[in-house]
């Protein structure tokens, strides 16, 4: 289906909230929890206080394939949050110590997708984050510390929240339909990953939690604290995403995992239909 | 809407909703949806899309689906539904008395719930009104250059000639399809409203177009629609034989549906005499029970095929082969 172009309204500013993301340090970890309070890997969605306008591969790119992503906000933060999916999974499987697995999902956005959304951020007045990619790819190259990885991963981060401003952020209509495009992407991947059981492609298996990951954090985004119904649909939204526990029952898996892809595009249309109320 | 909370595997438990995945885009079928509602207290949640991409979405949302109804247009669309797997055998007393059998799947997969005719369209006062009397007529060599139509590949022409199979056998069918062919003023291009608006402008001798797509022209209040009608002949074919070819919108229950019960009233309510009117008249569309209404009416009754609306999904593959052997593009 095509995504639904939404209008977005103005931001005066939003409220900057950090989720800090302890570091692990250690493999063999426990399942990659979906859970924001026990999760240590719990996306960062930094929105600086600015006063912005805001109005507004690969499989990855069905879910807004054909959008124009300097005007469809849906489409930008979509392909975003996409990004923000691939580092999240990346810096996850650093800090377990797996910095090989890390580099191929640091080195995607900059490959596969960032190329693709320069014209939105030229339109858009968005600097950009080219530079960063390339350092956090860099660093995760040469297997820097720990804490420089961090360092970089923040900053890289809080840049892609800047490029985040100028659309619909502050819309729970928009967020919400992102969610929903994040989730039943990462239900292509997951489809991908495990066949019948077995792991047949990590990489797409990890992708799936980052993107997960990164509507989960969306979900809980103060712009759906505006309005009580907002606020319900949240509720629903992060039940439906905290029902996904188990699909990754380690980042890194020893034998197969017994999961289904089903579960993360039933969850997409759940999402799509507790959002409805958005939409009047 | 308050969905109960759930875990990981257990399906969506509301007793006061229905989700309905839907390829029907027609303002006018809100209006059903509100009625139900205020009739019976549930909710209807509608999901839009294209009728492929509806029936991935549910296979591939499996058990997890929260899809109660899959409502599509064509029968060989429905066909093709079921053979994915997406809907339940459905029992329903009501369903079964108010829908003729040879308009629902026989074990209650898929329901026709409103129709439409697939006609003969050739420009007004057109020398070759009395040419064509029934689909066969189109192969007839004093149609040379005068034969325009869309794609084979297209749903429609595709459960047509699944009728043609049935009523000619497939040889016959396929010389049909090369003498309609050999009959083409142009290559397939465009649509039945492309094609109907180069019937009236003279451009094409005649055309195939389902009913709703004049029946839309009859009920625009715009002058330019209003100019094409009258331009335009519409044929029902085979009237002295097995009749006009005719094809449904229909919807089914799907496997998985959480929300089963509500499902099957909702259904059932379709079938009702105000649902029957909204619906059908919504798209211009004759209704699976009762009496047509609206500006369709102005066609006129005629005989239609009672051929079963299953056989029209069935015989697809061999209608894809027989148009490509016949090099209809």
């Amino acid at each position: 289906m095509n995504p639904v172009r939404w209008k977005t309204i103005g931001v005066l500013g939003s409220a900057v909230w950090l989720v800090t993301s302890a570091l692990a340090g250690c493999s063999g970890e426990e399942g990659a929890s979906m859970k924001p309070a026990d999760s240590e890997d719990a996306v960062t969605l930094t929105q600086p206080l600015v006063e912005g306008e805001g109005t507004g591969g690969e499989g990855e790119g069905a879910a807004t394939a054909g959008a124009d992503l300097a005007t469809d906000d849906v489409g930008y933060l979509t392909h975003l949050g996409l990004i923000r999916g691939h580092l999240a999974v990346g810096y996850a499987l650093y800090k377990r110590e797996l910095p090989l697995l890390s580099e191929t999902h640091m080195k995607h956005p900059q490959e596969e997708i960032y190329a693709s959304m320069v014209p939105a951020f030229n339109a858009r007045g968005c600097d950009g984050f080219a530079n960063d990619l390339e350092s956090l790819t860099a660093a995760v190259t040469a297997r820097a510390a720990q804490e420089e990885v961090a360092a970089i991963y923040e900053g890289l981060t809080a840049n892609i929240g800047r490029c985040e401003q100028s659309a619909g952020t502050d819309d729970p209509a928009v967020l919400a339909k992102v969610i929903e495009n994040l989730l039943r992407t990462a239900g292509v991947e997951y489809q991908i990953g495990v066949i019948d059981g077995v792991i047949d492609n990590l990489h797409e298996y990890q992708d799936a939690w980052g993107f997960t990951q990164v509507a989960n954090a969306w979900a809980r985004s103060a712009a759906f604290a505006d309005s009580a119904s907002a606020a319900a649909v949240a509720a629903q939204l992060q039940d439906i995403i905290t029902g996904l526990d188990g699909l990754w029952p380690s980042l890194n898996p020893e034998g197969g995992v017994d999961e289904d892809a089903a579960r993360l595009f039933g969850a997409a249309a759940r999402v799509q239909i507790a959002a409805l109320p958005l939409r009047n | 809407m308050v969905f109960a909370g759930f875990a990981a595997s257990a399906p969506l438990l509301a007793a006061e909703e229905v989700n309905l995945y839907s390829a029907r885009h027609y303002d006018t079928d809100f209006a059903l949806y509100d009625t139900f509602t205020e009739r019976t207290g549930i909710k209807v949640n509608l999901i839009e899309g294209g009728s492929d991409a509806l029936i991935e979405r549910i296979v591939n949302e499996g058990e997890y689906t929260p899809a109660d109804i899959l409502i599509t247009v064509d029968a060989g669309r429905l066909w093709r539904a079921q053979e994915r797997g997406v809907f339940q055998p459905v029992r329903s007393e009501v369903l079964e008395q108010r829908i003729p059998t040879h308009l629902r799947e026989p074990a209650g997969h898929w329901f026709g719930l409103s129709k439409r005719a697939r006609v003969i369209v050739h420009g007004k006062d057109s020398p070759l009104a009395d040419a064509v009397a029934r689909y066969e007529d189109l192969a007839d060599t004093e149609l040379l250059g005068k034969v325009c139509m869309r794609s084979s590949s297209n749903i429609y022409n595709l459960s047509l000639m699944s009728s043609l199979i049935d009523a000619l056998g497939a040889a016959a069918a396929e010389e049909w399809a090369k003498g309609v062919v050999a009959n083409f003023a142009r290559p397939p291009q465009s649509n039945d409203t492309g094609n109907l608006a180069a019937v009236a402008s003279g451009e094409c001798g005649l055309t195939l177009a389902n009913t709703y797509y004049v029946g839309r022209w009859l009920a625009s209040s715009e002058e330019a629609d209003q100019r094409m009608v009258d331009r335009i002949t519409v044929v029902f074919p085979n009237q002295a034989d097995r009749g006009t070819h005719v094809n449904i919108s229909g919807a089914g229950v799907t496997r998985h549906a959480p929300n089963r019960d509500n499902a099957v009233r909702f259904l059932e309510y379709l079938t009702s005499d105000f649902a029957q009117k909204v619906f059908a008249e919504g798209n211009n569309e004759y209704p699976v029970v009762g009496e047509a209404s609206g500006p369709i009416t102005a066609l006129g009754t005629f005989k239609e095929d009672g051929i079963s609306a299953g056989l029209l999904g069935q015989n697809q593959a061999e209608a894809v082969r027989i148009y490509d052997r016949a090099g209809w593009r």
